[in-house]
Formats: C-alpha cells, structure tokens, sequence
C-alpha cells in the first residue's frame, strides 16, 4: 500500500515571551501527541521522524494511503503552523506561485551582498530527536487499545 | 452532489445517508467567516475539531456544536469526513453549508475518483 507524507512545523520562539516558552512548549508538542493518537485510530502511522530547528520542531509522519492534496491539508491543519497553512491554501488554490507543503533545510535571508543562513533544520541522524519520536511512538500504542479518541479545544 | 436546504436536512443527509455503511470515521469540522480572509484564519484554527469514532451516529452532536458556533449570519459551517466501509475502503465526504439561506451541498470521494 502507498504512503502518504505529512509535514508539521511546530514553531515556539516566535509568539511567546521566553518565561513562558517551556509551558508553551509542552503544551504544544502534547497536543500534537494527542493529534497524533487521533490521527493513527483511523489511518495507520507508519513512521514519524521528529528534527530540530532553531524556532522549534518539524515533524515528519508517514501514514498509510495514497492522499489528494487537499486532504492532507486538512489532515496537517489541527496542528501545523498557521502561516504556513494560509500559504499552502493559497498554493493549492493557484493564487501564489511555489511548490505545495514545502518544509525547508535551510532557510535563508537575501542581503545586498549574497545571502544569510537565518534557520535552519537539523537533519543530521545524530541531530534527529530520537527520544521525542520513542515518546510518540508509545503514546501511539497506548491509544491503539482505545475504541474512541477525543480530540479538541 | 447532494443539495441540502437546512442544517436538520444537512446532518440527516450525512449521518444517516452517506455514513449509514460507515464502519470508522475522522470528523473534521470548521467554522468559517465569509469576507475577511484575516477573520476566516482565525475561525478556521479556533473552531477546528477532529475526532476518530467507531460509530458515525456519535458523530451528532459535533455538528450542533459547530451549529453553535457561528457568529454571524454570513458564516457557513464546512466539514470533511474520513470514513471506511466495511470492506475498508476509504472514502472523503465533504460538506459544507450556509446558515443564512440553509443552502448547502455534500460531495463524497472515494480516494482516487469522485462517487
């Protein structure tokens, strides 16, 4: 059966003063957890893969199915980045040019003179935040004993 | 396409028509505002739900809480549903409607056509 891709960028740094970044953190990454049970109860989570970057996380998750674009959309919204998903909605609507649901390796600043590394994600295996990913992982399989799976504001 | 004129119509058309052989289903339903592409944003985060259930009856109630919370009488209230049958195929129920006239219309997909 063919997979599908779905990426999730989680950003921190940039909406909250940092006395309050570690609550935020938190709650953010428990809520992609609990989005994730849902999310597994219905289509089957093959892998995540969880990398840093310098605002915060991205997530990789491959679930079972082959996909139109538009549902992935709608899959990723709960969780992903508001930003990103008012360009991606754009993107899939024609109105702005770009390749859809990019999530970027390196993101840089364009300056008078060449160009400035301003973010970037840390793909390296070494860098690739394994203990996240086994924290995910065994929540899934806790929610995998559940019928019903709840998730909302 | 299936053409609905009131929210009562609305849901009975998906729970008990479409989702009637449904054997799992993941809701996702969205309030959005209908002029402001800022105001629709911000709508769409507040009010998305998503949730997994074993059997799409229970899946009534999520619409009245979406039918609550609309603002404005130009809102319209817009869901996509994952559902299987039970010889597990995937299907994508979309619907969407408006509150102020009751129009409103539902299209199923099967992944990979259009039913």
């Amino acid at each position: 059966m063919s997979t599908t891709l779905l990426k999730v960028d989680l950003d921190f740094k940039e909406y909250v003063p940092y006395w309050v970044l570690p609550y935020y953190m938190m709650s953010r990454i428990v809520k992609a957890q609990k989005y994730l049970c849902v999310l597994d109860n219905f289509f089957e989570i093959k892998s995540i893969e969880v990398y840093r970057t310098r605002n915060g996380l991205h997530l990789y998750i491959y679930i079972d199915g082959d996909l139109p674009d538009w549902a992935i959309l709608c899959l990723q919204s709960p969780i992903d980045d508001e930003f990103r998903m008012v360009f991606n909605v754009a993107r899939l609507l024609g109105i702005h040019s770009g390749p859809f649901n990019v999530l970027f390796k390196d993101k840089y600043r364009i300056e008078y003179v060449g160009r400035k590394k301003i973010s970037f994600e840390k793909h390296h295996e070494a860098k690739r935040l394994r203990i996240l990913e086994k924290i995910f992982v065994r929540s899934l399989e806790k929610a995998r004993k559940q019928k019903e799976i709840v998730f909302g504001d | 396409m299936v053409k609905v004129s009131c929210f009562r119509q609305f849901v009975t058309t998906i729970l008990d028509g479409i989702l009637k052989d449904a054997k799992h289903c993941l809701f996702y339903g969205v309030v959005v505002g209908d002029t402001d592409l800022k105001r629709q944003v911000s709508e769409v985060v507040y009010a998305v739900r998503s949730m997994a259930y074993a059997d799409p009856r229970k899946l009534e109630p999520l619409f009245f809480e979406l039918y609550g919370k609309i603002s404005s009488v130009l809102d319209s209230i817009e869901v996509i549903i994952f559902w299987r049958d039970k010889e597990d195929r995937l299907f994508i129920t979309v619907g969407s409607l408006c509150p102020l006239d009751g129009e409103g219309h539902i299209e199923t997909y099967r992944v990979g056509e259009k039913v």
